[in-house]
């Protein structure tokens, strides 16, 4: 079965502090003590945490989160014995 | 356009032009329409965006001033003063959103909780065996008030004051003319600023001073260096003006709007965790605070390739950006399972985001849940009308309720 990944990063300087990423997806992101974003997980694995890092994003008014989903087979060290 | 719509653009320190035209239940098409007919517009006196990309990316180049510059030596709401942190930009923003920033995250914030919930309670323990309310004189106007009052550390007991200054400053300032309505707010902000000085005496001589907020500011320090007392009662001000009228107005608008659809208000009694997105979606569609001032220190070239001249006064409409369908599809329609992407500008964005969004949030939240779980099912009054007002803060200013009564059996009896 595919695994979803995703590497996940904010850029702080355009993080202005809205809070939506960690009210809506908290697996995923958390905040400093001035409500502004920090990732609590740079590579999420699983569907589900990628979806959530996915919801994060979306929701962000600045742009400032990216998501980008790691393609699994160019990262198999050993390839499927099918 | 419309004259008397192109006129709220081609004016836009006047606030008494941007009183009527949006004074409407559904704006949104209007500002479908506009938005269609020009990406955006410019006349002598500003630059107006409506488009989302402009807007959002506009208050976030450093070489952008807020109210403060683009307001020169008129300050907001009648203060006399530069309002902190709203009207001042650069580094110097920077430092007092570092200070006020914790003060006002989410986690500080739902420490509030518990007493917001039992105050929303309170006041719903006022008029629920009724049957029916004007909910924006009940509820709307004082919740956020009392919240406030808490929050601050300031006795409940100076609830009619901050009425009174909500309603003089931001509600409705009172006169005929620009002029008029400004020595309104001039008089209400000069009231409003002895009596936070007052306060701040009172906590000083106080041996056991209130926790609050004020108490925390009168103990801050920026780098070491206590503030001055001018600088506590500017913040403070911004705090007072910003925490009563604009999240009332807010809760006006998300419960009028569910006035009229009895589908909406059970899908939401049925699932009360359906609360935060309800309110994020109302928040996109209704837009408050519809529109903001900047002004451009050098030429700027935006990505969309606008260019805005230096020295040039911008006009942004937060509530035309939010019916963006380049950014939010089918914009006009409320679909409240939009959360897999909603990132409206309700709250701003860039430097000036809201600093009180978050305790905005918890209010809206804890309102309209307390609200629906008390009262499943209500309805505008028949015969009567809600009575929306476009300015300074959208709200419904007359909002007449009527609901089943609690039965026998302590829940809504015939109706629900």
């Amino acid at each position: 079965m595919q695994m979803a990944s995703a590497k996940v990063t904010v850029d702080r300087e355009l993080c202005f502090g809205h809070g939506r990423c960690y009210a809506l997806a908290p697996r995923v992101y958390s905040e400093d003590e001035g409500g502004y974003c920090l990732i609590s997980r740079e590579v999420v694995d699983g569907a589900e945490l990628v979806e959530e890092a996915l919801i994060g994003q979306t929701n962000c008014p600045e742009n400032a989160i990216e998501v980008t989903l790691i393609d699994e087979s160019t990262l198999e060290d050993h390839p499927d014995e099918a | 356009m419309k004259p008397e719509i192109a006129k709220v653009f081609d004016d836009p320190l006047d606030l008494g032009h941007f009183r009527e035209p949006f004074a409407m239940e559904t704006p949104q098409e209007v500002w479908r329409a506009i938005q269609d007919e020009a990406p955006y517009l410019r006349t002598d006196s500003c630059i107006t965006l409506f488009r989302f990309a402009d807007c959002a990316e506009v208050n976030r180049r450093p070489e952008v001033l807020g109210f403060g510059g683009a307001l020169g030596d008129e300050h907001l709401l009648g203060s006399e003063r530069k309002l902190i942190p709203e009207e001042v930009d650069g580094p110097e923003h920077k430092k007092y959103r570092r200070l006020l920033d914790p003060m006002f995250a989410p986690r500080r914030m739902e420490l509030l909780e518990e007493s917001v919930t039992s105050l929303t309670n309170e006041l719903i323990d006022q008029f629920i065996a009724r049957g029916e309310v004007e909910l924006y004189e009940e509820f709307c106007k004082l919740l956020p008030c009392i919240a406030f009052l808490r929050l601050m550390g300031l006795p409940a007991s100076d609830l009619e004051f901050f009425l009174t200054i909500g309603t003089g400053i931001i509600g409705k300032p009172e006169g005929d003319t620009a002029d008029e309505r400004l020595a309104f707010q001039q008089n209400a902000g000069a009231r409003l600023a002895r009596y936070i000085n007052e306060a701040l005496d009172g906590l000083q001589t106080d041996p056991d001073p209130p926790d609050g907020l004020l108490l925390s500011l009168l103990r801050a320090d920026i780098d070491g260096v206590p503030m001055a007392r001018d600088e506590i009662i500017d913040i403070s001000y911004l705090l007072v003006l910003a925490g009563l009228e604009t999240i009332s107005s807010a809760l006006s608008l998300i419960v009028a709007w569910l006035a009229r659809r009895p589908e909406e208000q059970a899908a939401i009694a049925a699932d009360l965790s359906l609360v935060p997105d309800v309110v994020e979606e109302l928040l996109r569609l209704e837009a408050p605070t519809p529109r903001a001032l900047r002004r451009a220190t050098t030429e700027i070239t935006l990505k969309s390739g606008i260019t805005i001249h230096a020295g040039e006064l911008i006009q942004i409409w937060w509530g035309i950006a939010n019916v963006d369908p380049e950014v939010f599809p089918e914009p006009t329609r409320v679909d409240f399972h939009r959360k897999g992407k909603n990132r409206h500008l309700s709250f701003a964005n860039g430097f000036h985001r809201c600093l009180g969004s978050h305790l905005a949030r918890l209010e809206l939240n804890i309102g309209l849940t307390e609200l629906t779980r008390r009262i499943p099912s209500y309805a505008i009054k028949p015969g009567e009308e809600a009575v929306y007002r476009a300015a300074p803060a959208r709200h419904v200013e007359y909002l007449p309720l009527v609901f089943p009564t609690e039965g026998p059996n302590g829940r809504q009896g015939a109706g629900s």
